[in-house]
């Protein structure tokens, strides 16, 4: 079956051979970055749940009865995303809370910044006030999750990658 | 593009039920991802809500108070003191080393000749700062020397040890050597050892960060803080009282 002449299927608004190719490949590489990225946050904040609630009190946003459940859910919440993403389960659910979460975290830095709050995002643990002398790193920590909402984002867009469960859920084999 | 009229009866038969399939196909693929989407939901609710009762079931229920103290913190000097200080602490925290290395003597000066009375909140949120959470460790041990009578003096030996950020901080085994030097006796030894306070630590660490306290050291005179927690702001405040 080459593709000479006449019998060309039609195809479009499909993604060209090469880039249909690649595409499937970069959901999977931006699934896994996206999930690894997960669970390394919660696992971080997991081992101190007191300190995770104690970092989302810090942003001075959430009621004294909403921040435990934040505090505390949220590690969990991240790890069992990360992994959902990891073994491609529920993918686009997966990359539309994450690209929900990362806007959420995106809005929570700024008002921090903007109301000239000094404190370590607490993304990855050690939340909370910085001590003196420490500068605060919201640019960066922004950036970080901006350039993560596009990856998930890219997942969200076309969540059917290589390797997923959702692959072999449809019958198409794992791969 | 099917079932176009004008063709064979055959045609279009085919035609509609190749229809009716990739009509049924596609049903049956938005119900399996449906049921995949569904899953993952299920999954964070299930995630999220774990952490909230692990969270809760961390939480101290009874928590042991030590000996002039109350869920708080430890409180030295006399009742009827014009100033009341409340001076939250962590152990592990370099700036309330200079703060004590500062204003300690002065602030027992004031203790002594009733001027003040001090409420010290020896708060953890450095756990991280050491490998064996010396923040937690040296304030539960804190109010081991408080039950021993010796709070103010363990505290000043505490930050004049202070161990280094990263570090291993002080061994229970040192804590107990510095509690001794100060006169506390093997009731404390004992304290330490078994933890007795860490679950007060705790609760007064979180009673601080649900007051909006989340950075040491934090002194209020009267209930106001101060901006910056110096000698000369500390006595003028004192001062004013």
């Amino acid at each position: 079956m080459t593709t000479t002449g006449t019998a060309a299927a039609p195809r479009a608004g499909r993604p060209r051979p090469a880039l249909a190719q690649v595409v499937p490949w970069l959901v999977t590489l931006g699934r896994l970055v996206l999930g690894a990225v997960f669970v390394a946050a919660g696992a971080s904040k997991v081992t101190d749940l007191a300190n995770s609630v104690r970092s989302v009190r810090a942003y001075r946003l959430l009621p004294e009865w909403a921040a435990p459940a934040v505090g505390a859910g949220l590690p969990f919440f991240e790890i069992a995303l990360g992994v959902l993403l990891i073994v491609g389960l529920g993918v686009r659910v997966g990359a539309v809370v994450g690209a929900a979460l990362l806007v959420i975290f995106i809005a929570g830095i700024a008002a921090a910044a903007a109301r000239g709050l000094r404190i370590d995002c607490g993304c990855f643990g050690n939340g909370g006030d910085l001590r003196a002398g420490q500068q605060t790193q919201y640019l960066g920590e922004l950036a970080r999750d901006a350039g993560l909402l596009v990856v998930a984002a890219l997942v969200a867009w076309r969540p059917r990658g290589r390797v997923s469960i959702d692959n072999w859920i449809h019958g198409e084999g794992t791969a | 593009m099917t079932a176009k009229t004008g063709k064979s009866g055959p045609q279009r038969a085919r035609a509609v039920a190749a229809a009716k399939l990739a009509q049924q196909k596609a049903a049956e693929r938005r119900r399996k991802s449906l049921i995949a989407g569904g899953i993952a939901v299920v999954v964070l609710i299930a995630a999220t809500v774990i952490g909230v009762a692990i969270y809760n079931s961390q939480k101290p229920v009874q928590v042991a108070i030590p000996r002039g103290g109350d869920s708080t913190g430890v409180t030295l000097g006399k009742s009827g003191a014009k100033a009341h200080l409340d001076l939250y602490v962590d152990y592990q925290c370099p700036h309330c080393k200079e703060f004590e290395d500062q204003a300690g003597a002065q602030i027992t000066k004031w203790i002594a000749d009733g001027t003040a009375r001090v409420t010290y909140h020896p708060i953890a949120i450095l756990d991280n700062a050491s490998t064996t959470q010396y923040s937690t460790r040296a304030s539960a041990a804190s109010a081991c020397a408080a039950d021993a009578g010796k709070f103010a003096e363990f505290t000043t030996a505490l930050f004049a040890q202070q161990p280094a950020e990263g570090s291993a901080g002080i061994s229970d085994a040192g804590l107990t050597t510095i509690g001794k030097s100060v006169g506390a006796g093997d009731t404390f030894a004992q304290c330490v050892k078994a933890g007795k306070y860490r679950s007060w630590t705790t609760k007064l660490t979180d009673l601080a960060s649900q007051k909006g306290i989340t950075s040491t050291p934090t002194v209020l005179v009267n209930g106001k803080q101060l901006d910056q927690p110096t000698l000369a702001n500390l006595t003028a405040a004192v001062q004013k009282a």
